[in-house]
C-alpha cells in the first residue's frame, strides 16, 4: 500500500477524545492523508517521516506549556497556517484562546463536532496542496528546506515565494522565517512587517518583528514592540524570554532577570530558556559558567549563535586563539545547520590570525561545504591565506 | 428514493426545510377551520375547500403534497376525488387521507374500494393525525410527491451557484461589497470580478450590514486568499466619520458584554483593552438593555456569550429589536448551535471560536451602514461588479423549486443563479431563484437549502410538466452524446 504524501496529527496527550467512528469519517481522505494520533511530546518529535505533516488538531483542556510546545513545534516544522490547525476544546477560556492565537491558531471546535471539523480541514488542505503553485504548497516546501538546512533550496524557494509575500501574510511570514534562517535579519524584518501590515491581528508576525529587531541590533525597538504585545497577553513564555534577551542587550540585567523569572514561572520551553540563561551569563561576563552550560544545549537560535561568534572574535582579536577555537567548536555543535558556515568562517579567521594556515584551510573547506558553494568573503580569506602561505614558503 | 436524509429526525428535518402543502376538503367550512389552524401552526401551508369543485381547482393550482378529505362532502365523496386525480397524469401522485367521522359500514365500504394513503376513523385526534401525516409524508420520501432525485445527475458535476454583488471599497481592513443577500460567517465565496483586469479571489468570514438600499457584506482583507489578491489591498478606503487613528485599530469603542461568568468577562476585558476596546459587564440580559439605553450612540456593539433559545431569550431579543435604530448597536451572540443563521441585525458566532474570529467580528460590528453610505458618496468610486460563486449539488427538484447542498447555511430570501446551461435555458437567462430555508445535515458540515424557482402565483402543474420534459430532453441529449 502506498504511503500518503501528507500527514495530519491528532495531538491528544490525555487520550481523552472519543475516537469511535473516526475511521469512517476520515475514510474519504484517508488514501491521500494519513492521520497520526500523538499522545506525548516524544511521539511528536518522532512524527517526521516520509509523509509531510501539513495539519494538526490539538485536544486541549487547559492551555499548558506542553500545548505551547506542540504549537511551537508546528510553527517551526510546518509553518504558521491558521487554516491548518484546530484546537478541540468545548469551552476555552479567553486566556487559552489568546495563547493559541500567539501561534496563529484561530480555529476551535467542540468535542461533539470535532470529527466533521477535522475532515473538512483535511479536505481543504488537500485541495490547497493539490496545486503545486499554491501559496500554501510553496510555504510548506520552503519550510521543509529550512528544516533540512538546505541553503540553496532555501534561497531558491524563498525567491519563488517573494511575489506571494506581497499579498499574502502567511507567505510573508514564511519568507521571513526563511530569511532569518540564513542570517538575513534585515530582510526578514521587512517581510514580517509586510505580514503585519496585511493582517494587523497576526501575532506570530508581531512576535517575530520583535525578535528580528533584536537580532538586527535594535533592542529598544524590540522592547517597545514586545512590551506592547504583553498588554493583551502576559503569559506567552517565549515572548518573556525575548524580552529578557532584549534587556540583556540593553545592559539592563535586573530587568532581564525579572523576565527570565516570569518565563520560568510559565514553564518556558527548556531549550529557549536555557539559551537565555547562557546569554545572561555571557552578559554578566561569567564566561566559564556560560561555556559549561552550552554543553547542556542541543540547539541554539540565531541570537545565541551571533553572541558566541562575537565572543570567539573577541578572543581571537585578543590573541586568545585557543579560547576562540573552544568557543567555535562548542558553537558549531549547537547552532542551526544553516548558520554553521559562519562559525567555520570565524574559526578559519582565528586560525589565520594564529598563522595556523593548514587548519584555517580545513575550516574554510568545511565552511564552503556548509554554505553549499563558495562566496566572495570566503574566497578573499582563502586568497589571503594562500598568499601568506606562499610568502612563508 | 434518495438516501440523503436518514435517521430518526428525518421528518422533523424535512418539515424544517420544506413547507408541505395540504388541501383540506370538508363538507362544511366551519368543520375545517380548527384543522386548518392546527396544521398551519405546525408549519404546513393549508388550503381549505368545501366542495369537490373547489378542491379540484385548488389541487390543480397548488399541487399539494397531501389531501385530507372527509369521506362524504357536499357535492360527492372521497372516491370521486380519488378517481378524478387518478385520471390526471400529474395529479395522481398526490396521497389522499380520508377522514370518516361516522363509523358507519356504508362509508367505510365506500372508501375501502380505492387505494387511499390512509384513513382516520371517528373524531379527529391531533396526536393520531400527526402520526398519520408523518407516515404519509415519509412514504413520499419526505419531500413532495413530485420530488425528482437529482443527487447523481450529471449537471451536478462541478456545479456552482452565483450571486451578484459589487465591491465598493475597503474600510478598516474589510472589503466592502454591496449585494442583495446576507452571507453566513462560515462561507467561503469565489469572487469573480466582471472586469478581467482583476483576478478571482476567495472571500471568507463575512459579516453583513443592512443599509437603506440593500446589504453590505464585509470581508476581512487578511482572510482573502488567491494569487491575484493584490487588487483587493488597493481598493479605495471608505472614510468614515469616526475613522480611528491608524495606531488604534479598533477605534476606542465600548462593547457591552453579557455572560453569566464574570471571570471570563475579566479575561476578555483585559485582552480587548490592549486593542482599545472598553468592555462593560452586564451581569444580566436586562442590565444589558439598560446599559445600551443609558449610553445612546456610544456603544460599538453588544456581545452575549449565550442567549437561551427559550421564551425568555426570545422575549429579550424582541425587546432588543424594539430599541430605536439610533440606539440599537449590532448584536453578536455566541452560540453552540450549528444552525444559527446570522443576519445584519444579529450575528451569531459559533462557540468555541478563536480569538482572531472574535476580534474580527467586533471590529466589523463597529462599522455602521449609514457611515459607509456617506463615505462611499465622498469617494465617488463606482465599484467593481462581481459574481460570488460557491460549489453546490442539487439533490432534487419538485413542483416549485428544489433542494441543494452547500457548505454553509444561506439566509432565507437570498437570490442566486445556477451556473449551468440547463438551468439558464429552463429558468431563463439571469433568472434568480430564492432561498426559502436551510438546514444542517446531521454529522456533516453541509447544509441543505430549499430554494424556490417558481414565481409566486404561477401554475405549479405547468412548471412541473415543463421541468419533467426538460429533464427528459437533457437525458436524451446525454445519451446521444454518449452513443456518438
Amino acid at each position: 500500500m502506498n504511503v500518503p504524501e501528507f500527514k495530519y496529527l491528532l495531538v491528544d496527550f490525555d487520550k481523552s477524545i472519543e475516537m469511535d467512528g473516526f475511521t469512517d469519517h476520515f475514510q474519504p481522505v484517508s488514501d491521500r492523508i494519513q492521520i497520526d494520533r500523538i499522545c506525548s511530546l516524544e511521539e511528536l518529535s518522532e512524527s517526521k517521516t516520509s509523509s509531510v505533516v501539513v495539519g494538526m488538531a490539538v485536544v486541549m483542556r487547559q492551555f499548558s506549556s506542553e500545548i505551547s510546545e506542540v504549537l511551537s513545534w508546528f510553527q517551526r516544522n510546518v509553518g504558521c497556517f491558521p487554516d491548518y490547525q484546530i484546537m478541540i476544546c468545548d469551552d476555552p477560556d479567553p486566556s487559552a484562546m489568546m495563547n493559541s492565537f500567539e501561534f496563529g491558531v484561530e480555529q476551535f471546535t467542540g468535542t461533539e463536532e470535532w470529527m466533521e471539523a477535522v475532515v473538512q480541514m483535511a479536505e481543504k488542505i488537500l485541495k490547497d496542496l493539490s496545486d503545486k503553485n499554491s501559496t500554501a504548497y510553496k510555504c510548506i516546501m520552503l519550510n521543509q528546506a529550512v528544516q533540512s538546512a538546505n541553503r540553496n533550496a532555501i534561497t531558491e524557494r524563498e525567491k519563488g515565494l517573494s511575489e506571494d509575500a506581497g499579498y499574502d501574510p502567511i507567505a510573508a511570514f514564511s519568507r521571513g522565517k526563511a530569511l532569518e534562517s540564513i542570517g538575513n535579519f534585515e530582510e526578514a524584518l521587512k517581510s514580517y512587517e509586510g505580514a503585519e501590515a496585511m493582517n494587523s491581528f497576526f501575532r506570530p508576525a508581531q512576535n517575530s518583528i520583535g525578535e528580528s529587531l533584536l537580532l538586527s541590533g535594535q533592542p529598544d525597538k524590540a522592547i517597545e514592540v514586545l512590551s506592547r504585545m504583553e498588554g493583551a497577553n502576559s503569559s506567552h513564555a517565549d515572548r518573556k524570554l525575548l524580552l529578557a534577551n532584549a534587556f540583556m542587550e540593553k545592559g539592563d540585567l535586573p530587568k532581564a532577570r525579572e523576565y527570565l523569572e516570569e518565563a520560568k514561572s510559565l514553564n518556558a520551553d527548556g531549550s529557549r530558556a536555557l539559551e537565555s540563561r547562557i546569554l545572561l551569563l555571557l552578559a554578566e561576563k561569567k564566561i566559564p559558567d556560560a561555556v559549561r552550560m552550552i554543553d547542556s544545549l542541543k540547539e541554539a537560535g540565531p541570537h545565541l549563535a551571533s553572541k558566541l561568534n562575537a565572543l570567539g572574535v573577541r578572543f581571537s582579536q585578543a590573541g586568545k586563539f585557543k579560547n576562540a577555537l573552544t568557543i567555535y567548536n562548542k558553537a558549531h555543535k549547537i547552532v542551526r545547520k544553516e548558520l554553521r558556515y559562519k562559525v567555520s568562517l570565524n574559526a578559519a579567521l582565528a586560525c589565520h590570525r594564529a598563522r595556523n594556515f593548514t587548519v584555517a584551510m580545513k575550516f574554510l573547506s568545511r565552511c564552503e561545504q556548509e554554505y553549499g558553494s563558495s562566496f566572495p568573503k570566503l574566497d578573499k580569506i582563502k586568497r589571503a591565506i594562500i598568499a601568506e602561505k606562499n610568502k612563508e614558503a | 428514493m434518495t438516501n440523503i436524509i436518514t435517521g430518526a429526525n428525518m421528518t422533523e428535518m424535512i418539515n424544517t426545510l420544506i413547507k408541505h402543502t395540504i388541501v383540506i376538503l370538508v363538507s362544511r367550512r366551519e368543520k375545517g377551520i380548527s384543522l386548518d389552524s392546527f396544521l398551519s401552526n405546525m408549519g404546513f401551508q393549508v388550503f381549505l375547500a368545501e366542495s369537490l369543485y373547489e378542491a379540484g381547482k385548488v389541487i390543480e393550482q397548488e399541487m399539494p403534497h397531501l389531501v385530507i378529505t372527509e369521506a362524504i362532502v357536499s357535492d360527492g365523496n372521497a372516491v370521486i376525488l380519488y378517481d378524478k386525480l387518478q385520471n390526471n397524469e400529474i395529479l395522481k401522485k398526490i396521497p389522499i387521507l380520508v377522514h370518516i367521522p361516522r363509523k358507519v359500514r356504508q362509508d367505510v365500504e365506500l372508501v375501502a374500494s380505492r387505494r387511499f394513503a390512509g384513513f382516520i376513523l371517528g373524531a379527529l385526534d391531533p396526536k393520531s393525525l400527526v402520526s398519520k401525516l408523518n407516515a404519509v409524508i415519509e412514504e413520499q420520501s419526505g419531500f413532495s410527491p413530485y420530488y425528482i432525485d437529482t443527487s447523481s445527475h450529471p449537471f451536478n458535476h462541478d456545479l456552482t451557484v452565483s450571486m451578484n454583488g459589487k465591491v465598493v471599497g475597503q474600510c478598516r481592513g474589510m472589503v466592502v461589497s454591496e449585494s442583495g443577500f446576507e452571507i453566513h460567517s462560515t462561507a467561503s465565496l469565489l469572487c469573480l470580478p466582471g472586469d478581467k483586469k482583476y483576478s478571482p479571489v476567495v472571500f471568507r468570514a463575512p459579516t453583513n450590514l443592512r443599509s437603506s438600499s440593500g446589504i453590505f457584506n464585509l470581508f476581512p482583507i487578511n482572510k482573502v486568499v488567491g494569487k491575484g489578491r493584490l487588487w483587493v489591498s488597493h481598493l479605495p478606503e471608505i472614510n468614515l466619520t469616526s475613522n480611528p487613528p491608524p495606531d488604534q485599530l479598533m477605534g476606542n469603542k465600548t462593547v457591552i458584554y453579557f455572560d453569566s461568568m464574570e471571570d471570563r468577562f475579566k479575561q476578555f476585558s483585559h485582552i480587548l483593552k490592549a486593542y482599545n476596546v472598553d468592555l462593560v459587564y452586564a451581569p444580566s440580559l436586562n442590565r444589558c438593555i439598560s446599559l445600551i439605553r443609558q449610553r445612546p450612540g456610544e456603544i460599538g456593539c453588544a456581545y452575549l456569550h449565550e442567549l437561551t433559545n427559550d421564551a425568555s431569550g426570545i422575549a429579550w431579543k424582541n425587546e432588543y429589536m424594539k430599541l430605536p435604530s439610533e440606539v440599537k448597536p449590532p448584536l453578536i451572540i455566541g452560540t453552540s448551535s450549528m444552525n444559527a443563521k446570522s443576519t445584519s441585525d444579529v450575528r451569531f458566532l459559533k462557540r468555541p471560536f478563536g480569538m482572531g474570529q472574535f476580534l474580527e467580528n467586533i471590529k466589523a460590528a463597529f462599522i455602521r451602514s449609514g457611515e459607509l453610505t456617506k463615505g462611499m458618496e465622498k469617494t465617488g468610486y463606482q465599484g467593481i461588479s462581481v459574481q460570488y460563486k460557491v460549489s453546490a449539488r442539487i439533490l432534487g427538484l419538485d413542483e416549485s423549486g428544489g433542494i441543494m447542498e452547500v457548505s454553509f447555511p444561506v439566509a432565507a430570501g437570498s437570490p442566486f443563479l445556477f451556473d449551468h446551461k440547463f438551468f439558464r435555458t429552463f429558468l431563463g437567462e439571469d433568472t434568480a431563484v430564492y432561498v426559502e430555508s436551510s438546514q444542517k445535515v446531521d454529522g456533516q458540515l453541509l447544509w441543505h437549502v430549499r430554494f424556490r424557482s417558481l414565481e409566486q402565483g404561477a401554475s405549479k402543474s405547468r412548471y412541473w410538466s415543463r421541468l419533467v420534459k426538460a429533464l427528459e430532453e437533457l437525458a436524451e441529449d446525454a445519451e446521444l452524446r454518449h452513443s456518438a
